[in-house]
């Protein structure tokens, strides 16, 4: 019985004939026809019914309707519910062709691409509404946008987008899940269909949070700050919502990696050799693991604040609270966000210097505890409204946060030490991010000082802060990593001429865009404001233009790698001379990953005289503790049963 | 074992190895501990909202006999994986899956009773978190109580060969979880 444990090479299943209604068209209808289920159904039994057919109510369940309805269309009915009760199944996932990227897959490359994608599709929407945002800046009178709420619902949609379905997804759903795996020499991932289906929330959340006007607008910015949000109309329902749906996803990414750094290491990939860029996934997944889960419950109350309605946060609740419940995920969740850009600088410098990673242990504890400190410094966005006593403390953990934050970079500078550096595309974005970041973090550390804060607490001051901290590290780094792994994504690589004038140019862009930004707030410019005094005219002007060139080199960049991935010429195997275990496979990395189990036998980081291959491809098992399988041809299943008498 | 229904090949999900079965498991606990932090966010706002304060109209009856019921079911529901794992036996675990099903139903049936007398109002702080609470845990029941369905499902449509008990043990590990959230919010809603 035991021998007959199906190995993934084994039966390829033909796929039916009959040609079945491809799944995202069947996952939207299914979504239409839950939606209008549920909500009549709610409409009719709901005792304080008014007139209108779609009320807050109504609209949220009937929205759960909508999103069971659209994840059974787009595959979960065939993958899971009938497999799961033991009924036929006709499901045979695809294997090759565009099509396999939108449906449900197993393959974690292809659930890493379609994360990407679709982080893209939401960095594309939400920077194309930042550019709305600015161009109403270019005035001081309002504009494009007529009422002042229009405006603040922009820059919420802008937000909440640009942090719960790009900052978080793209690189923990989409470079994670495609990278993690082949880095610790995987052959797939643990929960691989639960990966695929949650991956499919990501585009419902995105609509969900854009749609949000249809409802009405909102007027609380990313945050939701209450007693404001329970005096909108019901626009920002479909933010708790859309980002309920965002955050379970991003849940499902984080179990599926940590489970699968812990049982699905390659034999010899010992915690002290675990590549550093895993290890920043690892620390980020348990904090998303411990963080979202609240932030969700503390969503849910203000979704019931709203159509109960209670009073939780209300004007009789208790604001200060939300505040608290807020900032007690918003800050770990900024670290959520660069955490594994700091990991992914360490990657990418060894390489592009040949020379052995500087302090590794150090990089590595730095992160770990960047993530435990930063669950105790979230009252350090409630200066303002605590007392002194209270603020100290949180003051002083804030400003000790940029020692661990130090380590990432000490670890980078001593490696590039005396180094010949390759100034390749990818090493440019890293550092290039590596000063954008320290221009965030030292203007946080401006921040942190009470007596400061007070003075520049919502101005633009704060929007330069965290778009230097966001873009900084984030999306400069990520288009770091997409430059570095495209050989590995498409097999095919670029031209540094492009790639390095582009990555200038938005450098140049990304810098006298927000540089000035904190110029604007010292002369007193406020956010959340569509209109501002007049004297501030001429910088914001000047701004906006900076921000639109700004945007057009962020699509430049992007257009550039889609060209290339289809056009450009074909790489070599491991065109960087890398050593982690991703390079040693063809590119890209076939279905299983690699041909054979690879096994480490050294160190990842280690370079120069005497350093050997640390991945060879002849194991023919993963360790005893981590394999699929065992190769003992006796033994018995039982004997991994727990609770079993004679163990 | 009794012979029931062979599935046929195409019908049988993926095996389990049992490598597999160690990481599925561990994922599945570590899920279930991230389901804490709800309970910890809403127990801290119970307490930082209304400190240790009881309605007094509160039936305590009621709270004590739901919260008995709930750790007899998990304890029911435990023997079905223990019957699963040392026996193999699939009518046991079919048997007890069922009972443990039926007296968790029972219970959840007591507290709506108890919330459906509204003895306090929603707009009340002690009512808010009352509400909110027994909300979050009829929620988790809700989908405590498909997964025990499913279980129950496949133990009569499937040969529960012992790479196929991990369904039944994760709706298991699930309802367990189930009712000790529903004994804490007992614990911190109506005693402290
Ligand atoms: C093309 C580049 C971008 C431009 C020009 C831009 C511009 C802006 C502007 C003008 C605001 C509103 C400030 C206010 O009125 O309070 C804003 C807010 C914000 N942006 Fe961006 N942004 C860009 C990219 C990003 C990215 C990539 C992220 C995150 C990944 C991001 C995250 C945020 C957040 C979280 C807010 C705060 C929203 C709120 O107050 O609720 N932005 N941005
Ligand atoms: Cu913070």
């Amino acid at each position: 019985m035991a021998q007959a444990a199906v190995t993934p090479e084994q039966a390829p299943k033909k796929r039916p004939k009959k040609a079945m209604m491809p799944p995202v068209l069947r996952g939207a209808l299914w979504a239409a026809i839950g939606f209008l289920l549920v909500n009549t159904f709610v409409i009719a039994v709901d005792p304080f019914r008014g007139h209108p057919f779609v009320t807050g109510p109504s609209v949220t369940l009937g929205w759960v309707g909508a999103v069971i309805g659209w994840l059974l269309g787009i595959g979960v009915y065939d993958t899971v519910l009938l497999p799961l009760m033991g009924f036929d199944t006709k499901w045979v996932e695809r294997t090759r062709g565009w099509r396999r990227y939108w449906e449900v897959a197993t393959d974690h490359k292809v659930i890493g691409l379609q994360y990407m994608m679709f982080a893209l599709g939401g960095f594309l929407i939400a920077g194309g509404i930042a550019m709305l945002m600015r161009y109403e800046l270019m005035t001081p009178y309002m504009t494009i946008f007529h009422y002042p709420s229009n405006y603040l619902t922009a820059v919420g949609i802008h937000g909440t987008i640009m942090m719960f379905s790009f900052a978080t997804v793209f690189m923990v759903g989409g470079l994670g899940n495609y990278f993690v795996p082949l880095m610790i020499g995987a052959r797939e991932t643990v929960l691989s269909k639960l990966s695929g289906i949650g991956v499919w929330l990501v585009p419902a959340g995105i609509l969900t949070v854009l749609f949000s006007p249809l409802l009405g607008a909102w007027t609380t910015g990313w945050r939701g700050y209450q007693p404001l949000a329970g005096q909108d109309p019901n626009g920002i329902l479909f933010y708790y919502l859309g980002v309920a749906a965002l955050t379970t996803s991003s849940l499902i990414v984080a179990l599926n990696l940590v489970t699968t750094v812990m049982f699905r290491r390659a034999p010899g990939m010992t915690w002290g050799r675990l590549p550093l860029f895993v290890w920043g996934q690892v620390t980020v997944n348990l904090l998303m693991l411990i963080w979202f889960p609240e932030i969700q419950t503390t969503f849910v109350m203000g979704l019931l604040d709203h159509i109960v309605p209670m009073n939780f946060f209300t004007a009789t609740g208790s604001p200060m609270t939300y505040l608290m419940l807020f900032w007690l995920f918003g800050h770990p969740e900024v670290y959520i966000i660069a955490v594994p850009a700091f990991a992914l600088w360490n990657e990418i410098i060894p390489v592009m210097a040949q020379k052995s990673l500087f302090g590794r242990q150090w990089a590595v504890i730095g992160l770990v505890f960047v993530m435990m400190l930063s669950g105790l410094v979230w009252a350090h966005h409630m200066f303002t409204n605590i007392r002194n006593s209270e603020i100290l403390p949180f003051s002083f953990f804030t400003e000790m946060i940029s020692i661990p934050t130090g380590f990432a970079y000490m670890a980078a500078v001593g490696t590039m030490w005396k180094s010949k550096i390759r100034l390749t595309t990818p090493m440019l974005w890293i550092l290039m991010s590596m000063f954008n970041f320290l221009i965030g973090g030292m203007t946080g550390v401006f921040l942190a000082d009470p007596i400061v804060n007070l003075q520049l607490h919502d101005t633009f001051w704060v929007v330069g802060h965290f778009h230097y901290t966001i873009i900084g590290s984030m999306v400069f780094s990520s288009f770091g990593a997409i430059y570095y792994w495209l050989p590995k994504l498409s097999g095919r690589t670029f031209q540094e001429t492009w790639g390095k004038t582009l990555a200038i140019i938005t450098f140049f862009a990304f810098n006298l865009t927000f540089g000035q930004f904190f110029l604007l707030g010292l002369h007193g410019m406020n956010r959340w404001v569509p209109a501002y005094p007049s004297y501030l005219q001429p910088m914001n002007f000047e701004v906006s233009i900076f921000a639109f060139i700004l945007g057009a080199s962020f699509l430049a960049n992007i257009i550039y790698i889609g060209y290339c991935w289809v056009n450009g010429e074909k790489a070599a195997d491991n065109p960087w001379s890398a050593k982690t275990p991703e390079w040693f496979t063809s590119s890209p990395a076939p279905r299983w990953n690699f041909p054979v189990q690879p096994e480490i036998v050294g160190s990842l980081y280690l370079y120069g005289e005497g350093t050997k291959v640390p991945v060879v491809t002849t194991a023919y098992d993963e360790l005893a503790a981590t394999s699929r399988q065992s190769q003992d041809p006796n033994y018995d299943w039982h004997d991994y049963m727990p609770g079993r008498p004679e163990n | 074992m009794v012979n029931k229904p062979e599935a046929t090949a195409e019908r049988m999900s993926e095996q389990l190895t049992p490598h597999n079965y160690r990481a599925v498991r561990f994922a599945m606990l570590v899920f279930i501990i991230t389901q804490i932090v709800p309970f910890f966010t809403l127990f801290s706002a119970k307490y930082l909202y209304d400190g240790s304060y009881v309605s007094p109209q509160a039936n305590q009856g009621f709270g004590v006999a739901v919260s008995v019921l709930m750790a007899i079911s998990a304890i029911v529901a435990w023997q079905a994986v223990r019957a699963g794992r040392l026996y193999q036996d699939r009518d046991m675990v079919g048997r007890r899956l069922k009972t443990a099903t039926a007296i968790g139903l029972l219970a959840i049936m007591g507290e709506i009773y108890q919330w459906g007398m509204r003895y306090v109002t929603p707009q009340s702080r002690f009512g808010e978190m009352y509400y909110m609470i027994f909300g979050a845990d009829y929620v988790y029941a809700a989908v405590g109580l498909i997964m025990m369905a499913i279980a129950i499902i496949r133990n009569i449509r499937q040969n529960m060969a012992p790479e196929r008990f991990w369904t039944s043990d994760a709706s298991v590990y699930f309802w367990v979880y189930v009712c000790l959230a529903w004994i804490a919010s007992w614990f911190f809603v109506y005693i402290i």
